[in-house]
C-alpha cells in the first residue's frame, strides 16, 4: 500500500520513511512533489499592472455613491410626473373648450328660431327672463365648469321657449 | 518594500484608503502571480485580480481578525478563479490553443531541476486541473479543503494529482530516453 499524496508533502513518520527507502512510486512522487513545492516557491512573484488598481479605485469610489443613482431617478420621475401632469390639463382644458363653443353655437340656433317669433306669452316671457338672469350670472362666472353648466341651463331654456311657440301637436291655431 | 502589519485591517476597517492601497501594494503580485499562473492569460487574471480584491474590500467588516488575512483573500481569489474558469471552460479552451499565452513553456527536460518545474506542470494540464494542482502543491490545502472549493469529491481531487503527477514523471522518462 502507497502512502497518501496528502502526507507526502508533510513530516514523514518512520514508517513512512521506511516505506519510501523501499517503494520506488511512492519515492518518485515524493521527490516530485518536493521538487515541484520548491520551484512553486523560488518562482518570481509577478506585479500586476497599474490599470489594475486605477481600475479598482474607480469602481470603489461609484459603489460608494449609490445614493446620487437614486436621486437622480427620483428626479426623473419627478420631471415625468410633472410633465404628464401638464400634459393632461392641456387635454382637459381643450375638451371643455370645444363642448363650450358646441353649446354656444346649438344657444345661437335657438336664440335665431325664438326670435321668428314676434308676440311672445306670458309663460315665453317668464322663461325670457330666466334666460336674462343666466345671462348676467354667466357673465360673472369665472370657471369653464361653471360657464358650461350655465349654459347648458340656458340652452335648456330656449328649447322650452322655442316648444311653447310651437305649441303641442293637438292645438290649432283659429 | 511595504510590509504587512495587521493594522491595516484596522484601517481598511475604518474606510481608510490609505490601508486599502497598502494592502493591495502588498498582496496583490502574490495573488496576481497565483491567478496568473492557474488562468494564463493575462487579462483575465487582471480582471480576477480586479474581483478579488473589491470583493475583499467590500467585505472587509466580516473579516475575522483571528484569521489569516491573506489566506482569507487567497480563498476569494480562488473562488472567483474557480467560478470563471467554469464559465468560460469554452472559451478557455480555445484560449489555451492560440498563441497568446504569456509564460514561456519549455521542455520537460529543461524543466526539471529548475524553478519552471511548476509552470511546466502547469502547462501540461487542463484549465480545472491547474485549481486543484496549485491548491494541492503550492498553497498547501488538503483534498478535502480542495472538494470543498470545486464542489466535488476528494477521491477526484487525489486522481487528478495523481494522473498530473503520473504524467509529469512519464515524460520526464521519455525525454531521458531520448538524450540517451
Amino acid at each position: 500500500m502507497h502512502i497518501a499524496s496528502d502526507r507526502l508533502r508533510s513530516k514523514l513518520s518512520e514508517i513512512e520513511l521506511r516505506h519510501l527507502n523501499q517503494c520506488a512510486e511512492c519515492n518518485s512522487d515524493y521527490q516530485l512533489l518536493t521538487q515541484l513545492t520548491d520551484s512553486a516557491e523560488n518562482s518570481d512573484l509577478i506585479n500586476p499592472p497599474d490599470l489594475v488598481w486605477q481600475k479598482i479605485q474607480y469602481s470603489m469610489a461609484n459603489k460608494h455613491q449609490p445614493q446620487k443613482t437614486v436621486w437622480r431617478q427620483l428626479s426623473v420621475l419627478a420631471a415625468s410626473i410633472v410633465f404628464a401632469g401638464f400634459g393632461w390639463l392641456v387635454v382637459n382644458n381643450y375638451q371643455l373648450q370645444s363642448q363650450l363653443e358646441l353649446v354656444l353655437q346649438v344657444n345661437q340656433n335657438l336664440e335665431l328660431q325664438l326670435f321668428e317669433n314676434k308676440l311672445p306669452s306670458y309663460r315665453q316671457t317668464q322663461l325670457l327672463n330666466e334666460v336674462r338672469l343666466l345671462e348676467s350670472r354667466l357673465m360673472n362666472a369665472s370657471s369653464t365648469k361653471e360657464k358650461l353648466t350655465l349654459l347648458k341651463r340656458r340652452q335648456k331654456l330656449i328649447a322650452d321657449m322655442v316648444k311653447s311657440q310651437q305649441g303641442n301637436q293637438y292645438e290649432f291655431s283659429i | 518594500m511595504q510590509e504587512w502589519n495587521d493594522n491595516l485591517i484596522a484601517g481598511m476597517k475604518s474606510g481608510e484608503s490609505v490601508a486599502f492601497e497598502q494592502c493591495y501594494r502588498i498582496l496583490s503580485p502574490i495573488i496576481y502571480t497565483a491567478i496568473l499562473k492557474i488562468c494564463r492569460n493575462r487579462e483575465c487574471a487582471n480582471d480576477l485580480l480586479h474581483d478579488t480584491f473589491l470583493d475583499a474590500f467590500d467585505k472587509i467588516a466580516t473579516f475575522n481578525n483571528a484569521n489569516s488575512f491573506i489566506a482569507w483573500l487567497k480563498r476569494i481569489a480562488f473562488n472567483n478563479t474557480f467560478n470563471y474558469l467554469k464559465k468560460e471552460k469554452r472559451k478557455f479552451q480555445l484560449i489555451n490553443t492560440s498563441e497568446d499565452t504569456n509564460i514561456e513553456v519549455k521542455t520537460i527536460a529543461e524543466s526539471h531541476g529548475d524553478n519552471n518545474l511548476i509552470n511546466k506542470l502547469m502547462a501540461s494540464v487542463p484549465t480545472a486541473h491547474r485549481v486543484i494542482l496549485w491548491l494541492f502543491i503550492v498553497e498547501q490545502y488538503s483534498h478535502d479543503e480542495i472538494a470543498v472549493l470545486v464542489n466535488k469529491s476528494a477521491s477526484y481531487s487525489k486522481s487528478i494529482v495523481s494522473r498530473s503527477l503520473s504524467k509529469l514523471k512519464a515524460q520526464a522518462k521519455e525525454m531521458e530516453n531520448a538524450y540517451c
